[in-house]
């Protein structure tokens, strides 16, 4: 198309006088006309020399007269000046050739106009860095001591030529330049193929055009961001409106999902394929609003149901969409969390139909099951993002502590995950596996961590270890190490230095009783009784939580030599120690052999105050119930249930008048027919009674501990901050507390109250309160 | 007319002579030791003295009038007068003769309903002598009886528009307290008393506040009674 203007200017004037400037301009004209329309022939040499030293005559002419209108040419100023003619008329030339160029480019539209526009941009861009050599001259003098002494507006030649085409030609099409890119993106975004280099171009020049004013060595993107990305993302902002508010109508939410998942990582890849990288950032925003934030209501309405129907891959779709917006996920964090308490409650009413009766285990794995499929949830769909796992934590320790079951308080999740650890770590016919215990004992920490009340926990825990320990009924010595060692790293030295000092007492009365066995080897005299078989454990008061018995006790004499031995062994060793006999856990066997028709003796497990009263029968085959009670010295809340036993396991027959219940005026006497089919009988069962009565006594203890614990910490924070105002003092004993249990505001002030009786503390003026030492 | 007090204490410290203090200060010894029996302890006047004396202030024995002399004299006991506090009593009233005292008297009686200042005093103090010796608390029933008269002419009384607190505090106590009443229920008391005066709703109630427990019983107890609707920290 340039066909006609090539011809016109090939042919170069004769190479001009220096100091005859109109020509030399004319020369120069022609050859920049070259340069700029005919390119592609090639300049020769000589042109080239010619060219470069028209302009450096041009420019240091002595006698030039300037056909510029008398602005320059003073002698004082010097002849260098002359720089000035010639940049002037160098930006005639390329006004008009723009300008020519912006009437041909009426003629195009859409592609056509983009083609036009790039083909021409190049054209000018390459020959502006030839005429740009060309004119060194005038860059290295005249143009750097106008820029030096700061003139505005005065470029290099390459520059100058950019900006003349911002001037003149971009001013005027850029505008329909854009409109045929927004119609060929559009284009493409309804699938078309497109010719994307196009737009890749056109970016490049309009990145090229922004030239920072105020320091012509650095650009700037001033004029790609107004007049490119402006409306590029108000397009893709209607289109992505419109589009989504179609779809949204017409398919589910989760079609709509998937839809914008696509949009958006066609987005992204639209600026890796040809747009700049600066649209980054505001080109997601624009379509996280469009796609999403202007959408998040029904996405959110949706993702109850998604929970409902365990849609795990669309609620990580729906989590990524919509953690791209700003507080996104907080609304779906607040329905988790409600749906995980709501799921944990129902899986706890399901089980707790009986509430007596419930098994711990059955208990405990339905706090878990819950926890696990959320926990997997979490770290499925979203990403085990923290507050989402905060979410579960916060639902998890909703549900496992204010349930169903624990109505009455939230001391039964503790005490019913003790108990089946109890049974855990108890021996059993159905022995686990080391490593499954080893897994269960880790979930067992699951369902901890989420107890409020780890004080119920301990309690619970140290005395059903107190009665593995003595009745070494233990599974695993591993296990229970491993399942203190969690304990302690979850709660501290503190919450487990009782349980490892009851580790350490049965350690050291095992040594305590080969030495004792060896003591009592030398005691013994030849022709004395074999001694009983009896083996010691000495519990250090204090940390056992065992009381002494609460009834008396004459031991019989068959065992209380062996004992009165081993109490002068142990003085002895440690003298100054005060034992406290436990009869009421001691126990031991005695071998039968006097009921008719047994081939092999049987032996009797039974209590050592059971073991009392059989022993009377070695005298009389007929004991009266107050002769037992007077030989044994046990009182009837014991005596009675340890003789029931014997009556309802026919060791015993009982005659007297009135009901059938063991008490004054009864006669007992041995059953010679006292058949059973094992040779071992165990009569030391505990009665259901008792153990109600632990649970009960337990629970007491916990109470009159958490007051000391309360008073203590409220006397050990005054103690450092001698003053202290009301509610503070209340917020710090709770945060000292929660570690062990949640105080309640009322208990804490009754506390309190009880330090200002006791003269720990006074009260002083504004709710403040203060320590007297 | 309290300004008597203030008199006193100005002309007690203003003149740079000690003299007259010091004269006051044997008259009014003399005086006490009229009262005191022979059966009495050193620097002490018994019952019957205590009785003789503020039956010849003119002051009545069966309501709080009784209070506010035990109070400007420092009793110790409710029955029992120390001579250092009737010495210290009346030097800084000014008032060594027992006219002087009697008219003193009746002047702060007038003024003890509307003065909380001088109410609050005796208020304190009588928790003090109507304690046993040796006994850190008071009997339940005998605070009651001290309560009635504090809150009863003379006294200020205990009462807005639409609550009788005085008598709902005495009923909630005979209902649900069954310890004894110590130095800082006492106080407390007298810092509710004021509240409910100032705002008989009870919102400057909260639970987190520095009450003690049975102010907090007390407070549900009293909203139980009234009707009120139960707010939202009760049901947590």
């Amino acid at each position: 198309m340039s066909q006609t203007r090539t011809t016109t200017t090939t042919v170069m004037p004769p190479v001009p006088n220096r100091e005859d400037l109109e020509a030399t301009w004319k020369y120069l004209e022609a050859g920049v006309s070259k340069i700029m329309s005919n390119l592609q022939e090639g300049m020769d040499m000589t042109t080239y020399m010619g060219v470069y030293t028209a302009v450096h005559n041009f420019c240091t002419s002595q006698k030039a007269v300037s056909n510029h209108s008398g602005v320059i040419g003073g002698a004082h100023r010097g002849a260098h000046l002359l720089g000035e003619d010639l940049y002037q008329n160098l930006i005639t030339y390329l006004n008009g050739y723009l300008s020519e160029l912006v009437a041909t480019s009426k003629t195009h539209s859409d592609e056509a106009l983009l083609a036009f526009y790039i083909r021409e941009w190049d054209r000018y861009t390459t020959a502006a860095k030839y005429i740009n050599h060309l004119f060194r001259y005038l860059n290295r003098h005249w143009v750097k001591r106008e820029m030096d002494e700061g003139k505005k507006n005065i470029y290099d030649v390459y520059t100058l030529h950019l900006v003349q085409w911002r001037l003149t030609l971009f001013s005027a099409v850029h505008d329909k330049v854009m409109d045929a890119v927004l119609k060929m993106v559009e284009k493409q975004r309804h699938g078309e193929t497109i010719e994307h280099s196009q737009i890749k171009s056109i970016v490049d020049s309009f990145v090229s055009l922004g030239l920072d004013e105020a320091d012509p060595t650095k650009s700037t993107l001033d004029v790609y961001r107004f007049n490119f990305e402006r409306p590029f993302l108000e397009a893709t902002k209607q289109f992505y409106q419109a589009e989504s508010k179609q779809f949204v109508a017409e398919n589910s939410i989760v079609e709509y999902m998937k839809k914008a998942e696509i949009r958006l990582d066609e987005e992204e890849e639209r600026v890796n394929m040809y747009l700049h990288q600066d649209i980054i950032v505001p080109l997601k925003k624009c379509c996280n609003t469009a796609l999403i934030a202007d959408h998040s209501a029904i996405l959110r309405d949706e993702f109850q149901v998604l929970l409902d129907n365990d849609r795990y891959d669309d609620m990580q779709r729906m989590y990524n969409l919509l953690s791209r917006i700003p507080d996104g996920l907080d609304p779906l964090r607040a329905k988790f969390e409600a749906h995980v308490r709501k799921a944990g409650l129902a899986a706890v009413a399901k089980v707790a139909v009986d509430a007596d009766k419930l098994e711990p285990k059955v208990y405990v794995d339905a706090l878990l099951e819950i926890h696990t499929q959320y926990q997997g949830l979490v770290k499925q769909a979203f990403k085990d993002e923290p507050e989402f796992t905060r979410s579960l934590d916060n639902a998890c320790r909703e549900f496992v502590n204010r349930n169903q079951v624990c109505k009455s308080g939230s001391n039964k999740s503790p005490e019913l995950l003790a108990k089946y650890t109890d049974a855990l770590l108890k021996k059993s016919a159905t022995g686990a596996e080391e490593h499954d215990l080893e897994n269960t004992l880790t979930q067992i920490m699951t369902v901890f961590k989420y107890i409020e009340d780890k004080d119920v926990f301990q309690k619970f825990y140290s005395r059903m270890l107190a009665r593995r320990l003595v009745h070494t009924s233990s599974s695993s010595d591993d296990a229970e190490t491993s399942m203190i060692s969690k304990l302690k790293e979850a709660c501290g030295y503190e919450y487990t230095n009782k349980l490892q000092r009851m580790f350490q007492d049965m350690q050291i009365s095992k040594d305590l009783n080969s030495g004792f066995k060896e003591f009592e080897a030398g005691l013994i005299e030849p022709g004395d009784d074999k001694p009983v078989d009896a083996s010691y454990a000495i519990l250090g008061t204090g940390f056992w939580p065992l009381n002494p018995p609460n009834t008396d006790f004459t031991p019989p004499a068959e065992i209380a030599k062996a004992y009165e031995r081993f109490q002068t062994f142990y003085n002895q060793k440690h003298s100054g120690r005060k034992l406290t006999w436990l009869w009421q856990l001691c126990k031991g066997e005695v071998k039968v052999n006097y009921p008719k028709n047994m081939k092999t003796p049987y032996t009797f497990q039974v209590s050592t105050y059971q073991m009392a009263v059989l022993l009377l029968f070695n005298e009389n085959d007929k004991n009266s119930y107050d002769d037992i009670a007077k030989a044994t010295q046990l009182q009837a809340d014991v005596l009675d249930p340890a003789l029931g036993i014997f009556l309802k396991a026919k060791v015993l027959n009982m005659s007297g008048d009135g009901d059938d219940k063991p008490g004054p005026g009864k006669m007992f006497s041995l059953n010679y027919d006292f058949k059973s089919k094992k040779i071992r009988v165990n009569l030391n069962i505990a009665v259901k009674s008792e153990q109600k009565q632990e649970v009960d006594d337990t629970h007491k203890t916990i109470e009159e501990d958490r007051k000391l614990l309360m008073q203590s910490a409220i006397v050990r924070i005054m103690k450092a901050r001698k003053k202290m105002k009301h509610t503070q003092l209340v917020s710090e004993c709770i945060s000292q507390i929660r570690s062990r249990f949640v105080p309640k505001i009322p208990d804490i002030k009754k506390c309190i109250d009880i330090l200002l009786e006791k003269e720990y503390l006074e009260r002083l003026d504004d709710d403040e309160l203060g320590y007297l030492a | 007319s309290n300004w008597k007090l203030d008199q006193a204490v100005n002309s007690y410290f203003g003149g740079n002579d000690q003299a007259p203090a010091a004269r006051d200060k044997d008259v009014l010894g003399k005086l006490f030791e009229k009262y005191r029996a022979s059966t009495d302890e050193k620097d002490t006047v018994g019952v019957e003295g205590a009785m003789t004396y503020l039956t010849d202030l003119g002051v009545n024995l069966e309501n709080a009038e009784m209070l506010v002399v035990l109070e400007l004299i420092q009793a110790p006991f409710v029955g029992e007068l120390s001579k250092q506090g009737f010495v210290d009593g009346w030097t800084a009233a000014g008032c060594d003769t027992l006219a002087k005292q009697k008219s003193y008297v009746a002047g702060q009686i007038r003024s003890f309903k509307s003065d909380l200042a001088l109410f609050k005093r005796v208020y304190k103090h009588t928790f003090i002598c109507a304690k046993d010796k040796g006994q850190k608390a008071l009997p339940l029933e005998n605070a009651l009886v001290y309560w009635e008269l504090l809150f009863s002419p003379p006294g200020k009384s205990w009462v807005t528009a639409s609550t009788n607190w005085a008598a709902l505090w005495a009923e909630y106590l005979n209902a649900k307290w069954t310890k004894s009443v110590n130095k800082d229920m006492w106080n407390q008391t007298f810092v509710f008393f004021e509240k409910t005066m100032e705002d008989e709703s009870l919102s400057f109630w909260s639970e987190d506040g520095a009450w003690p427990g049975v102010i907090d019983e007390f407070v549900a107890y009293a909203k139980e009674k009234r009707g009120d609707v139960p707010d939202t920290m009760e049901t947590d």
